[in-house]
């Protein structure tokens, strides 16, 4: 088989018998690492003659905002008479090779385990460290998508499957993370044991000759390396694509002459005996719809206009309404929690008020639906759950100081409610 | 500033301050081939493992860089200070009681041995 100057590692750099192994089989092909042979976590070798090195993994000095990392050269130095040569940094570690045809002149890198299991310590300090950040992290996220409103900020703006995603990422990062410990702990725990001067047991023996064959995990390894690039692709087109929607004027159209679309109630159905006519303002009387794979039917209705009874007086206001389907009952629920999260926490004048329990019983026994919750927020409000889909509706206007009166008439309109 | 004790050196740590006793200043490479003399050839540090030990023992104080500007290939040279050689006093005496104790143990054990033996063979006993 063609080996390929450019590759994907087939294993993680703190497998370090694996990718010790890994290198030693690559220059005993004729491909040896380039000077600093990892980027962008591949890996990158030149052509030549077949030899067989034997690879090392050292601990690397970090990089930090002053200092670029790498290894002092003085360890440079003294490495490099002894016979070991510096190959590149990869993770937290440099690499070193020296020509196996010498191993009898050339001593071991390291030849006290109990200072090298000590060494190891800051590095597994910090890869504890990240995993800890990264538990927090999706200790955050879970409480903010589930406790709080962001679910719902992302379904009714932009950045919903962006969100989504990242849910993922963070769970293959704590996988990475935890993955990291471990491995890092099973080296030191080795080292330990024959520092104490403890044989090597047959099973250790078996485990070592395991993951010395870095063939078995090539394949796996490789597609979850691509897999990643493709997550974080997805993940950064998955925003783009959520504003690109958002900005489509294509998705908006003008309300009048389109109410028959609509499965729900408007002004002009709040009282049938009266007229309807719509404001000229700009910014409303407009039906905004979005559709994707989690949420097949989303539509925004902005209506303003005056309501004219035959008596003469007339009530001038407006219905936000927002109607969504989405693909799970639980979906649903879960948006319909954080649209009253986000209302009974949202500071404005007036205050969260629940409206009398009467009206949400007679607006449950009319729209049959399970879930109804009616309250004042910033407007007057009627929230309805029917399985998959919810109904999102205030009032603004005239009779703004009897949401009830205003509720009464929705509950009417309601009775033509087509769910 | 007073520095922290090492407590119990290791192998690799004990060879590096036996390499350096009674020098003046040594490079790295030069510690390493002393310690395969000192040795005979049956105790090898890794360079890794030096370097490693070298740090620590510098900040212990046990040894100190010297500022040499003729150091071949800029090496770093380094010497034992009193600490360091006090230290080395330290193990030295505390392995020479170990060897002691295990002296005086293997001694005894091969007189239980001999009694043994002779108490078992008619042959051996004495009149």
């Amino acid at each position: 088989m063609k080996l390929h100057r450019i590759q994907i590692p087939p294993c993680r750099p703190y497998e370090i018998n694996a990718a010790q192994s890994w290198l030693s089989d690559m220059s005993a092909a004729g491909l040896h690492p380039e000077p600093d042979f990892i980027f962008a976590g591949l890996a990158f070798f030149e052509r030549g003659e077949a030899r067989r090195y034997r690879y090392r993994f050292d601990i690397a000095k970090p990089a930090t905002m002053f200092d670029d990392g790498g290894v002092e050269e003085e360890k440079q130095r003294i490495c490099a008479a002894a016979g070991w040569e510096l190959v590149g940094i990869w993770g937290d570690f440099a690499v070193y090779r020296s020509p196996d045809d010498a191993a009898e002149d050339i001593p071991e890198l390291h030849t006290d385990p109990a200072l090298h299991a000590a060494a190891y310590k800051k590095v597994r300090r910090r890869a504890l460290g990240s995993l800890i950040w990264i538990v927090i992290l999706a200790m955050i996220w879970i409480k903010m998508m589930f406790d709080g409103d962001a679910l719902l900020d992302a379904v009714l703006g932009v950045g919903l499957y962006s969100r989504l995603l990242s849910a993922v990422i963070i769970l293959w990062a704590l996988y990475l993370g935890v993955e990291h410990v471990v491995s890092l702990h099973t080296f030191c725990r080795r080292l330990q044991r024959a520092a104490r001067g403890e044989p090597v047991s047959p099973s250790e023996q078996e485990e070592v000759r395991t993951e010395r064959n870095w063939h078995s995990r090539a394949w796996p390894r490789r597609m979850a390396f691509i897999a990643s690039f493709l997550l974080i692709g997805a993940w950064l087109l998955s925003g783009f694509a959520s504003f690109l929607q958002a900005a489509d004027e294509k998705n908006t159209v003008d309300l009048p002459g389109s109410e028959d679309r609509l499965p729900f109630a408007l002004m002009q159905d709040l009282y049938p005996d009266s007229t309807f006519s719509y404001s000229s303002m700009d910014w409303t009387n407009e039906i905004r719809q979005r559709k994707d794979l989690c949420i097949p039917v989303h539509l925004q209705v902005l209506q303003n206009g005056t309501i004219t009874h035959p008596d003469g007086t007339s009530v001038s206001g407006g219905l936000t309404v927002r109607y969504i389907e989405t693909v799970s009952e639980k979906f649903t629920a879960l948006l319909v929690r954080q649209y009253r999260y986000s209302d009974e926490h949202d500071k404005h004048f007036g205050g969260y008020r629940t409206l009398s329990q009467e009206l949400r019983d007679s607006i449950a026994a009319v729209s049959d639906a399970p879930e109804v919750y009616t309250y004042t927020a910033r407007f007057p409000t009627v929230l309805i759950q029917w399985g998959k889909r919810l109904l999102y509706i205030n009032y603004y206007g005239d009779a703004y100081s009897s949401p009830d009166a205003v509720v009464r008439a929705m509950l009417a309109a309601l009775a033509v409610t087509k769910p | 500033m007073p520095k922290k004790s090492l407590g119990t050196l290791t192998e690799s740590m004990f060879y590096v301050l036996l390499s350096l006793r009674g020098m003046s200043a040594l490079c790295g490479t030069e510690i390493a081939a002393r310690i395969a003399e000192i040795g005979g050839g049956s105790v090898e540090i890794g360079p890794a493992t030096l370097y490693t030990v070298l740090g620590k023992f510098r900040d212990a104080g046990y040894i100190e860089e010297v500022d040499d500007t003729s150091a071949v290939g800029r090496m770093r040279l380094y010497r034992l200070t009193d600490a360091g050689a006090a230290a080395c006093e330290r193990e030295y005496d505390r392995l020479r009681r170990c060897i002691s104790d295990a002296d005086a143990v293997f001694s005894s054990d091969m007189r239980y041995a001999r009694e043994a033996a002779q108490n078992s063979d008619p042959a051996l006993q004495t009149v």
